[in-house]
């Protein structure tokens, strides 16, 4: 930590987002807020990587190493103290209001600082998304409600995503694959619900959460047309969890596995009915595969930020490291690649504003609800209680699908692909190639650059392997054109 | 050689691979110095010194095979007798005179197992300069080395430093760490070679009797030359080792893994990816072992270099460490499996020695 002094990156004194992506300056000039917004978030976050997350960044993953178990509990109230926690939820309602584009911006300031740690509270709301892509308003409000209240008790509400099994990993994110999964999980129908036996894998949070959606077929030699997806709370008799995971790098963020033994969902709980799993899962990943990239624009980030402040303080033969030309020539490479990511990265957020899920929120009769009714009602039991008429739903629901329809979904799970695709692959470049810069001296742990290199190669799996995101590209960008 | 190699891969198999999991996580002494104890009856430690000296005398392209076996199990073992070998290196080096005593301190140390040795190679870092100055009659060494494998366990280091401020002032002398008793920095806590910690050695004006001295100025820089040189070849031969390892996991896999509607050895994808690894595998072994047998063919121009074996192949098997934990998914990054120990392995033995971009830069 004592050697991080110059005033570069997370240490530069004045925010730099419209210098990073100057697109949004005349993008500024016709939506202030928005992109005002966006300028305040990066302030905000910043502050926050630097002071909370970053002195914590090595304990917290050398801990974890020893323990993969450990969580930094007063770590989480002093980033829950700031509401990052809930930053998604609109600021009437008690969060901060963040949009897509603010999200992004603040991962790459957190990510900057430590992958393991902001993955720790950050993909919570991978799990939290799972219940607003339902779109039912009852479920939403609750939801929120109770994440709301669980921030302003100080007292963590964990979300958990699972769809990978053992047996299949990237099989259960894409029509082709899922088509020949085998599955070792399976639903079985009761009268009145569901009773799901099996486990599941590798999946983040998961021991921490207190509620988890599940992605199981009802039958085994038929996945792709019984997907269903179910929340199950955690305390759920029969649920339980296996084995936390002892991973490469990321150790801040816990991996589990999940056992489920006979765990009945009552239909209420059961979010897609059977063959509806995999669109579900698609619209998540439509969103979480672009900030997986992002991810890895950090990881790369944090990388070169560190591997500056080493050169500039280290000299060799009676000068900077940095002075030595192929390290400035080296520098300058990976931060164009940066550059041009982050370009990449900036263009989906504001797309997932534009034409996604987040998009619901500027959407007329949401817009006029948060801004008229008063958040009591809003959160109240009354309201949840309406909104779980049938016919309010199945309209409420149509508004979305009218915007996050089929072919939108696709798309963005497209493009997130691409700047997965990318964000990752550079995020484990640049971390090995810092280190080529910084010798053995700089890949002591005390100076961070190891642990970029550990956390960027698990981004380059998860959220679909580089190679299963790659065939996504191909098949929407080229393949479908062509008929193949 | 080939007897040799083939003891050295039955003992590898079955004294260092199943515990080398278990050893990266908690940096077992106790079990790697029963490894040690056990290579030295095996005659795999006194591989370098001379058979009139009381060693095995095997050239250098045995040793690489040697460690490129070891390494295939665990590139910390492996890392172990890599440094060893090199201060062997660094007396042979030193020319005929001086042979005899040091070879006698490096086989016999009174008791049943020979004392571990290692080599402090100076460092462009200025913070890392260890200097050697002349005050009162006395050699007194002073400096906080840079990061040296075998530091935690090792008794004697041979260290290159400095007695001027030009590179040519160099001188190479020998530090009995126990019997002076000088203190390790703290252990740099490097992600791969987990069983073999790294640390500096704080010298605060260690006296160095002159029958210490291997070599000073012009002498002592060829004594560099030929170590730095015998480093680069054995680094090359480990990153090879555990690249062979990588590999045959990554296809066994392969072979094992349904994904996609079939095995995923079927998908042309990961066939890709399985024959450039093997290709990279195969010209780096081939390089390496040409490298260290240049001398014997006595081609003085044209012959491979190690430090370019050095540099292509830790490059090539960093990179097929990095395919062999993607064609793992998401099991390659947990450390059960391995693969992700082979990874941080290998991104270690990149960077010791000279890193690679330096040696490119150096070498015009």
């Amino acid at each position: 930590m004592e050697y991080f002094t110059k005033p570069i990156g997370l240490l530069a004194p004045v925010p730099d987002l419209l210098r990073n992506a100057p697109s949004l300056i005349k993008m500024k000039e016709r939506f202030p807020r928005y992109i005002g917004r966006a300028e305040k978030t990066q302030v905000f976050s910043r502050r926050l990587a630097r002071e909370i997350i970053l002195p914590k960044a090595l304990e917290v993953d050398t801990r974890s190493h020893r323990d993969p178990g450990y969580v930094d509990w007063e770590l989480w109230r002093q980033i829950n103290r700031t509401k990052a926690t809930i930053g998604y939820i609109p600021e009437k309602l008690g969060g901060l209001g963040w949009s897509g584009l603010d999200a992004f911006v603040f991962l790459e300031e957190c990510i900057t600082a430590c992958t393991g740690i902001s993955a720790f509270f950050g993909f919570n709301f991978f799990g939290v998304l799972c219940a607003f892509v339902e779109f039912r308003p009852d479920v939403c409000l609750k939801v929120i409600g109770e994440m709301v209240e669980a921030q302003r008790n100080d007292k963590p509400i964990f979300w958990a995503w699972s769809i990978t099994e053992a047996s299949a990993g990237t099989d259960a994110e894409d029509a082709r694959a899922m088509a020949t999964m085998k599955c070792s999980a399976y639903a079985r129908k009761l009268p009145g619900g569901y009773s799901i036996n099996g486990t599941k894998q590798f999946c983040s949070n998961g021991s921490l959460a207190d509620y988890l959606v599940v992605t199981v077929c009802t039958d085994r030699s038929d996945p792709l047309h019984t997907m269903a997806t179910f929340f199950v709370p955690a305390r759920t008799e029969g649920f339980s969890v296996g084995r936390i995971e002892r991973k490469c790098g990321q150790k801040a963020s816990q991996t589990a596995e999940l056992h489920f033994d006979n765990v009945f969902v009552p239909d209420e709980n059961v979010w897609e009915p059977p063959g509806r799993g995999l669109r579900h899962t698609r619209e998540i990943l439509s969103v979480t595969r672009g900030i997986i990239g992002m991810l890895g624009l950090g990881i790369a980030r944090g990388a070169l930020e560190r591997c500056i402040q080493f050169a500039s303080s280290k000299k060799v033969r009676g000068h900077y490291l940095i002075e030595e030309n192929w390290v400035q020539i080296a520098m300058a490479d990976m931060l164009k690649d940066i550059m041009v990511v982050r370009a990449k990265c900036y263009d989906f957020a504001i797309a997932l504003d534009t034409i996604h899920v987040l998009r619901l929120l500027e959407n007329l009769p949401v817009k006029a609800a948060l801004k008229m009714v008063p958040k009591a009602f809003i959160l109240g039991e009354s309201l949840q209680g309406l909104l779980k008429s049938p016919a309010l739903a199945r309209s409420v629901k149509g508004l979305k699908d009218w915007i996050v329809t089929d072919e939108r979904v696709e798309y963005c799970a497209c493009q997130g692909s691409a700047i997965k695709v990318a964000g990752t692959d550079l995020a484990m470049e640049v971390s090995s190639r810092v280190l080529d810069i910084v010798g053995i001296e700089g890949m002591s742990s005390c100076y961070g650059m190891e642990k970029t290199f550990r956390d960027a190669k698990g981004a380059q799996i998860y959220e679909g392997t580089n190679q299963a995101n790659r065939l996504e590209v191909f098949h929407q960008e080229i393949g479908r054109g062509l008929g193949l | 050689m080939k007897e040799i190699i083939g003891v050295c891969r039955k003992f590898a198999s079955r004294k260092v691979g199943p515990y080398a999991l278990e050893a990266d996580l908690n940096g077992d002494r106790e079990w790697l110095l029963s490894v040690w104890q056990e290579s030295n009856d095996l005659g795999i430690v006194g591989l370098v010194i001379p058979e009139e000296f009381g060693g095995v005398g095997q050239n250098d392209s045995c040793c690489g095979l040697v460690l490129d076996t070891l390494s295939s199990e665990c590139s910390g073992v492996a890392s172990l007798l890599l440094h060893h070998y090199v201060a062997c290196k660094t007396v042979l080096a030193g020319g005929e005179p001086g042979l005899s005593p040091f070879f006698k301190m490096l086989l016999n140390d009174g008791g049943h197992m020979p004392p571990i040795a290692t080599v402090i190679f100076p460092s462009d870092m200025d913070e890392r300069r260890l200097v050697l100055r002349e005050e009162k009659g006395k050699l007194l060494l002073r400096g906080k080395s840079p990061l040296t494998g075998n530091a935690t366990l090792a008794r004697y280091f041979f260290a290159f430093v400095y007695e001027g401020s030009e590179e040519q002032d160099m001188t190479c002398v020998l530090i009995d760490r126990q019997s002076q008793g000088i203190p390790l920095g703290e252990e740099a806590g490097l992600p791969g070679l987990k069983v073999n910690p790294f640390a500096p050695v704080i010298l605060e004006d260690v006296e160095i009797s002159p029958d210490r001295i291997i070599g000073r100025r012009r002498e002592a820089k060829a004594v560099y030359e030929q170590t730095l040189d015998a480093y680069h070849g054995f680094i090359a031969a480990c990153a090879m080792g555990a690249a062979r390892a990588a590999y045959s996991r990554a296809l066994q896999y392969a072979i094992d893994r349904y994904q996609f509607g079939s095995m995923i050895i079927h998908h042309q994808e990961i066939q890709r990816m399985l024959g450039t690894m093997l290709a990279k595998l195969s010209v780096g072994t081939s390089s390496y072992i040409a490298s260290l047998e240049r001398e014997e063919w006595g081609m003085p121009h044209g012959t491979p270099k190690n430090r370019f074996s050095k540099a292509f192949c830790t490059d090539a098997a960093l990179e097929i460490a990095i395919d062999a934990v993607q064609i793992h998914g998401g099991y390659g990054y947990m450390h059960d499996y391995g693969v992700e120990k082979i990874l941080r392995d290998v991104k270690v033995l990149q960077l010791l020695g000279e890193s690679n971009p330096v040696i490119s830069i150096k070498t015009i």
